[in-house]
């Protein structure tokens, strides 16, 4: 996938801002706060119509307007061209996305259709954070893969919130609450088992492409390895129905306590991702920098599972990547980006690109200053 | 605000309760509204109130009607040994349009949702096990709609259901996922209807 050309319309700082894009690197140089994170937030909403940091879409709606709009041409890698188009109307709360002109609504249909992959400290979650960011991280790349998935994961979220708040409800009285439990504890059951067995497939599927990325990054240092974490026991991950027996008894198990808790205790909404380096757990052992490299070699083969997956290649968001890495470190990783295809990136200081960089074809060098590109310049 | 007429914004406000109706469009109706003649201001006016006092709640399948019972239910040529459960009075119409199904219907008035605050007691479930219960009642189609409230209702429902000894069958799920049976093609819902399974 490209983009040929994008535009942001009273998003966040930019009124009007209009990009046309070159092939490989297209890198947005300006001081804090002028608005690069906000135009690659936007290529987020074009390809996966939220944000990859906004709390909500209200947030990105540019002080004082009304709506926002954001719109693009696209190009897959068979040449295929796309008009997408997302819009927000903050006084109604409405979110509209276009394709070709076409209004869609189901998700499971637009997210996939542009693999996108980000890096950046937003992200640092994934292994410094909480299991809430390593499940995050999980279900937004599955997602991009498979759109059964994704649907699967929305459904599952449904029914927990359903059945939590016949518990939560439940709480507060005596009366039993088991008849009216029991029809949504199939539906969790059912889609909750598919969703643990697909995280664990992925994980499993994941590992060569993690440990070839790390390996480009770090060299031959540590070896990385990742594991999903569920109550489900672990060998029988593969066997469907195994897996919704154990699955079965394990919410049987726990009966009485979600009662007095007033929440679902058994489930993928509770597993966690663990990753390790030389099996040493990385979240509690892990130095600073490790932590860094492990992140950006996730993202890399992150960027390499979809493009095999999807059968397309992702578009490549690197925001602030460079103010967390040493300059050795920062050229390595311009050079492995360098051959991924088209790339957006983010920085303060132009001066960590090597000097020949912005004459190559295909680089493009976009100055930005309070919410407007001031100058602009692509190599031949 | 000083500069709009009092009964405009009334309107509007109005028209803004009704679904999908947001509060710029309410005020564009309400303003089309003075537009129109007086003649077609009361006619307008006189349909909404007739809708109120005209159309009532079958007492059989609580499906809408101005005659209770309503036209199916009092129609000889049903066949009374079927029953198909919906959620709502469009379902019947869905339904009906495909020309397939010739038993009689009860129309449930929603799904379980807990977050929404719906339980067993806000649908008509009493109805629908007394009606069950009658001794020429054959077979009980759930023909509920395929997302995750329609599935914990139609479990909930075959649970209550199957001790009455009647077969309890529900559509097949062809439709997809996440849809209205209202929008769901015919074609799609006489294929769903055909191949129903027992649960
Ligand atoms: N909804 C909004 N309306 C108007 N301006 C906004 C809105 N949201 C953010 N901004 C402005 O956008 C600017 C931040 O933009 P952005 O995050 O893109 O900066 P940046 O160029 O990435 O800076 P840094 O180098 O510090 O990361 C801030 O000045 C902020 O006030
Ligand atoms: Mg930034
Ligand atoms: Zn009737």
């Amino acid at each position: 996938m490209k983009i040929a050309k994008f535009q942001l319309e009273n998003f966040r700082n930019h009124s009007h801002t209009v990009i046309a894009c070159t092939d490989c690197a297209n890198v947005f140089l300006g001081n804090n706060g002028a608005g690069k994170t906000n135009i690659v937030e936007g290529l987020a909403y074009l390809c996966v119509t939220k944000s990859f940091y906004a709390v909500n879409d209200l947030t990105a709606l540019k002080v004082g307007e009304s709506s926002f709009r954001i719109s693009g041409e696209l190009i897959s890698d068979s040449g295929n061209e796309f008009s997408v188009q997302i819009s927000y109307d903050g006084e109604a709360g409405e979110k509209r996305y276009l394709l070709n002109g076409k209004t869609t609504q189901k998700l499971s249909s637009i997210i996939g259709k542009f693999p996108i992959v980000i890096l950046s400290p937003e992200y640092s979650g994934i292994t410094f954070g909480s299991p809430t960011d390593r499940r995050k991280f999980l279900d937004f790349i599955i997602s991009q893969a498979s759109a059964r998935y994704l649907e699967d994961v929305l459904e599952y979220r449904r029914i927990l919130r359903q059945r939590n708040r016949i518990l939560l409800d439940g709480k507060s009285s005596n009366g039993s609450v088991t008849h009216l439990l029991e029809p949504w504890s199939e539906g969790l059951i059912e889609y909750g088992s598919r969703v643990v067995q697909r995280r664990a497939e992925f994980v499993r599927d994941f590992e060569p492409y993690l440990s070839r990325a790390y390996e480009a990054i770090a060299g031959e240092f540590e070896k990385p390895n990742s594991k999903y974490l569920s109550a489900v026991a672990s060998e029988r991950l593969s066997d469907a129905d195994g897996l919704r027996m154990e699955y079965r008894r394990l919410l049987e198990e726990s009966k009485h306590e979600e009662r007095r808790v007033g929440a679902t205790l058994v489930g993928p909404h509770r597993d966690d991702l663990l990753f390790t380096l030389d099996r040493m757990e990385l979240r509690r052992f892990g130095s600073q920098g490790q932590h860094r490299t492990f992140l950006i070699a996730m993202k890399i083969a992150e960027f390499e599972f979809l493009r095999a997956l999807c059968g397309e290649t992702p578009i490549l968001i690197l925001d602030d990547v460079f103010s967390e890495l040493d300059g050795q470190r920062s050229g390595k990783l311009i050079e492995t980006v360098s051959s991924m295809g088209q790339y957006f990136i983010t920085t303060t200081d132009d001066r960590v690109f090597p000097q020949e960089f912005f004459t190559e074809a295909g680089n493009k060098h976009v100055v930005v200053k309070s919410g407007s590109i001031i100058r602009e310049q692509a190599a031949a | 605000m000083a500069y709009t007429a009092e009964s405009i914004e009334q309107l509007a406000e109005q028209f803004a309760q009704l679904p999908g109706i947001g509060r710029k469009t309410a005020h564009r109706l309400a303003l089309f509204v003075l537009k129109m003649s007086r003649e077609e201001v009361d006619r307008f006016a006189h349909a909404l109130v007739n809708v109120k006092e005209k159309v009532r709640y079958c007492s059989v399948c609580s499906n809408i009607t101005e005659h209770d019972p309503c036209s199916i239910c009092s129609n000889p040529k049903r066949d009374r040994v079927m029953i198909c459960v919906v959620q709502e009075p469009h379902d019947v119409i869905a339904i009906e349009r495909t020309n397939d199904f010739k038993g009689l219907f009860h129309v449930l008035g929603g799904a379980l949702s807990p977050l929404d605050g719906v339980g067993p007691e806000d649908l008509r479930i009493k109805e629908l096990l007394q009606r069950a219960s009658q001794s020429e009642i054959e077979e009980i189609i759930l023909a509920l709609n395929p997302n995750v409230e329609g599935e914990a209702t139609t479990l909930y429902l075959s649970k209550l259901l199957k001790p009455l000894g009647v077969k309890v069958t529900r559509i097949a799920r062809g439709l997809p996922v996440g849809s209205d049976l209202e929008y769901a093609d015919q074609a799609t819902l006489s294929r769903a209807l055909e191949g129903r399974v027992a649960v």
